[in-house]
């Protein structure tokens, strides 16, 4: 006898109760568009309008002047310099970041015994906030830190220096901050990710004599490579547009312009010394466009091909 | 409202948003609404600093005076002009604020969010009673002063006799050839010389210190325009700065040191010689303080000056809202309330108690004794010393010399002739 049951028969919804629907449902987004628009796209306009001002504070009336702050800005060596260290710090950590991440997050998503306590440990620096990171981490390549310390006791007292005031590591040190506080953050994402890969994948692979090395760049990186995408993408909007808390804590751009970035320079023309808020904005066009320009190549590269 | 006025509020309103949004947003806490029957103060002295105690006494005894209510809000020295500026925008102005007048500030009068108090310090009889100068850091070219002068003091360098003896020198160096032999000895006992503090503001402040000796009260052109590349006399300086960089006369890594590092490196008996601000004097422990002299920077031949320099330092004063000016009944709660302050009883207490420097003339103070002996050391140190351009009063705008002082302070080796290319960069940016 036959068990088969029959699904009942909906008829499909007339078109015109429909566009009801969905205009019922469009109303309701009325608050959270507005919310958007306001303290989302507003602030991005308001961007653009002032870096077309003169603006020497709040306090001030500003000026319309056109396009001067950007033929200003172009011939400004200062943001030469920046727009330099800016690739620096972009070249050296997000690759680490986010390869390093993958990789760590590949070993994590085995489920090792102890893996528990390792997710735990990597997070940890994403719960410190910039000003504590950069607290600390002053304290750790100052004089007298942990750094001069150690090689102190290890016999090495002629390599100490003041590392953060010195213009051949300042930036090395802002960018091994950066790493050390971004890569096991990434870790814990695309281990989050990987896990979800069937493990099956893998019995396959090894049974024909894959190791981890290929099984990670030959299975699992094509399989996430969308959200590999994703993961470089943020990592490399943070590191463009927000590495000045970190220098605003460590180096304040010094010594010198060593440590000066674009994303530093937007908040030194708007909050220190004579605030040039207009410049300020117009520098945060530039980074904008570059964070756009860089955000489209990324999409473009890391694009899921299957 | 003005129609100026409105676009200025319309702009600021988008602006300090944008800006918020594109960049870090700084402390954005506004001052209490300024109510007509009360008196709103923004203060960067703090509760439990002794700056801070004095107000929060002087307040409630105030009050307790003429039922005039003070509504008190303290908030962070490095946040105040943040703060102010927003509650400007924000229509929260508050009537008086505790500030020392920088370069920084000095906008505020020109867009009216301070008021010009050269009247009131004539009619409410204020300048009668004032040390000679120090007004002179509240000036502003156009003839505007700033505030109400209230403390005052000098930043002079301090030298550990203990530290000093136990190196074999009995006495304060006054030339650069006994500093450097001084420095040589302490560092042969295993004490760091001179504590210079590379990584901020104090350096830069130090830094102008050792420009004028030779060009004496002419830095006052080159701090306004630059020019330390065409100035020999500035070089000289420079020059001899980074000489005693290379020689080791100060504390290894100095660039690394704030401010704050060095003041503890002294306090803990690291470092022998430092450069720092009356404020500090109370600070230190007992046992320091005993121990310290605090005297001018030694001389090289040919000195533009005649005797050891320090700086002049014009501290910490009231200013005046211009809308507590403009309102004839909260001017009125005000003018008594800087009564009050410039009163001898609180003047005694301001000196007394807080133990500290007084804007005011000592006759009118009346018979009151410093605790501290830094600050009875203080009171004379004009005798044996010269003071000096205080760079505050004509540094231009905007220029901020810490991260190439920083550099130059952190480059064995660096000359002259490349630091003073690159300080003059900043002038012209």
């Amino acid at each position: 006898m036959s068990t088969e049951t029959k699904a009942p028969k909906t008829a499909p919804p007339r078109a015109g109760s429909l566009r009801r629907s969905n205009r019922v449902l469009a109303f309701f987004t009325i608050p959270s568009l507005l919310w958007y628009l306001i303290f989302t796209i507003g602030p991005l306009i308001a961007m653009f309008l002032i870096s077309f001002t003169d603006w020497t504070s709040i306090i001030a009336t500003p000026e319309f002047i056109g396009f001067e702050n950007f033929a200003e800005m172009f011939n400004d060596p200062r943001v030469g310099t920046a727009i330099v260290n800016t690739a620096i710090q972009l070249v050296a950590t997000v690759p680490i970041q986010v390869v390093g991440g993958f990789m760590l997050g590949y070993f994590l998503s085995l489920k090792f015994r102890g893996h528990r306590f390792f997710r735990v440990v990597l997070f940890i620096p994403a719960l410190i906030s910039v000003a504590q990171l950069g607290t600390i981490f002053t304290v750790v390549f100052g004089p007298a830190g942990l750094i001069n310390s150690l090689l102190t006791a290890v016999g090495l007292e002629e390599w100490t220096r003041a590392w953060l005031a010195n213009e051949s590591t300042a930036m090395l040190c802002i960018i091994l901050v950066g790493i050390w506080s971004g890569l096991g953050f990434n870790s814990i994402l695309f281990a989050a990710r990987l896990s979800a890969i069937d493990g099956d994948v893998y019995a396959a692979a090894e049974l024909d004599g894959a190791n981890h090395w290929q099984r990670m760049w030959r299975i699992a990186f094509p399989i996430s490579i969308d959200f590999f995408g994703v993961v470089l993408m943020l990592q490399f909007l943070w590191t463009l547009f927000g590495s000045a808390a970190l220098i605003l804590v460590m180096t304040a751009g010094g010594p010198g312009q060593a440590t000066s970035t674009l994303s530093w320079l937007v908040y030194r023309f708007a909050f220190t010394g004579a605030p040039s808020i207009g410049y300020s904005q117009a520098i945060g066009v530039l980074l904008f466009i570059l964070g756009s320009i860089g955000l489209l190549i990324i999409r473009r590269a890391f694009r899921q091909r299957y | 409202m003005s129609p100026i006025a409105t676009k200025r509020r319309i702009f600021a309103s988008i602006g300090a948003a944008a800006v918020a949004a594109s960049a870090l947003s700084g402390c954005a806490a506004g001052g209490s609404p300024s109510e007509d029957d009360q008196i709103t103060i923004l203060s960067g002295w703090q509760v439990g600093d002794a700056t801070g105690d004095f107000l929060s006494a002087a307040v409630a005894d105030f009050t307790e005076d003429t039922g005039i209510k003070v509504n008190v809000e303290t908030v962070a020295f490095e946040d105040l002009r943040t703060t102010v500026e927003t509650a400007s925008v924000a229509g929260q102005m508050p009537d008086l604020i505790t500030l020392n007048f920088t370069p920084e500030v000095k906008p505020w009068l020109d867009n009216g969010l301070i008021a010009d108090v050269t009247p009131y310090l004539d009619e409410w009889g204020i300048s009668d009673i004032l040390l000679p100068g120090v007004v002179d850091p509240w000036w502003t070219y156009d003839g505007k002063v700033g505030g109400f002068p209230y403390q005052s003091g000098s930043w002079p360098v301090w030298y550990n006799t203990d530290l000093l003896a136990q190196a074999g020198i009995d006495s304060i160096p006054t030339t650069v050839d006994e500093l450097v032999v001084a420095a040589t000895a302490l560092r042969d006992a295993g004490i760091e010389p001179f504590c210079f503090p590379g990584k901020d503001w104090g350096g830069g402040g130090q830094f102008w210190l050792w420009a004028q000796l030779f060009t004496g009260d002419r830095i006052a052109d080159i701090m306004a325009n630059g020019g330390f590349a065409d100035d020999p006399d500035a070089l000289k300086g420079i020059e001899l700065l980074g000489d005693l960089r290379d020689g080791e006369v100060f504390i290894q890594d100095a660039a690394g040191y704030a401010y704050d590092d060095c003041v503890n490196a002294y306090d803990e008996g690291k470092v022998a010689i430092a450069h720092f601000g009356s404020w500090g004097f109370t600070a230190l422990g007992e046992e320091v303080t005993a121990a310290t002299t605090v005297a001018g920077l030694p001389l090289p031949d040919g000195a533009a000056y005649d005797k050891p320099i320090l700086f002049p330092i014009g501290g910490n004063g009231l200013m005046l809202s211009q809308n507590a000016a403009d309102d004839e009944a909260k001017l009125s709660l005000v003018k008594q309330f800087i009564d009050f302050l410039y009163a001898p009883e609180q003047l005694q207490a301001w000196v007394g108690e807080s133990n500290q420097i007084s804007s005011v003339q000592a006759a009118v103070i009346g018979d009151v004794e410093w605790s501290n002996p830094l600050l009875q050391q203080n009171a004379t140190i004009t005798d044996n010393n010269d003071l000096a351009t205080i760079h505050d009063l004509y540094v231009k705008a905007g220029v901020d010399i810490t991260p190439e002082v920083t550099w130059f302070i952190g480059t064995p080796g660096a000359t002259a002739e490349e630091f003073a290319a690159r300080l003059d960069q900043l002038w012209q940016g």
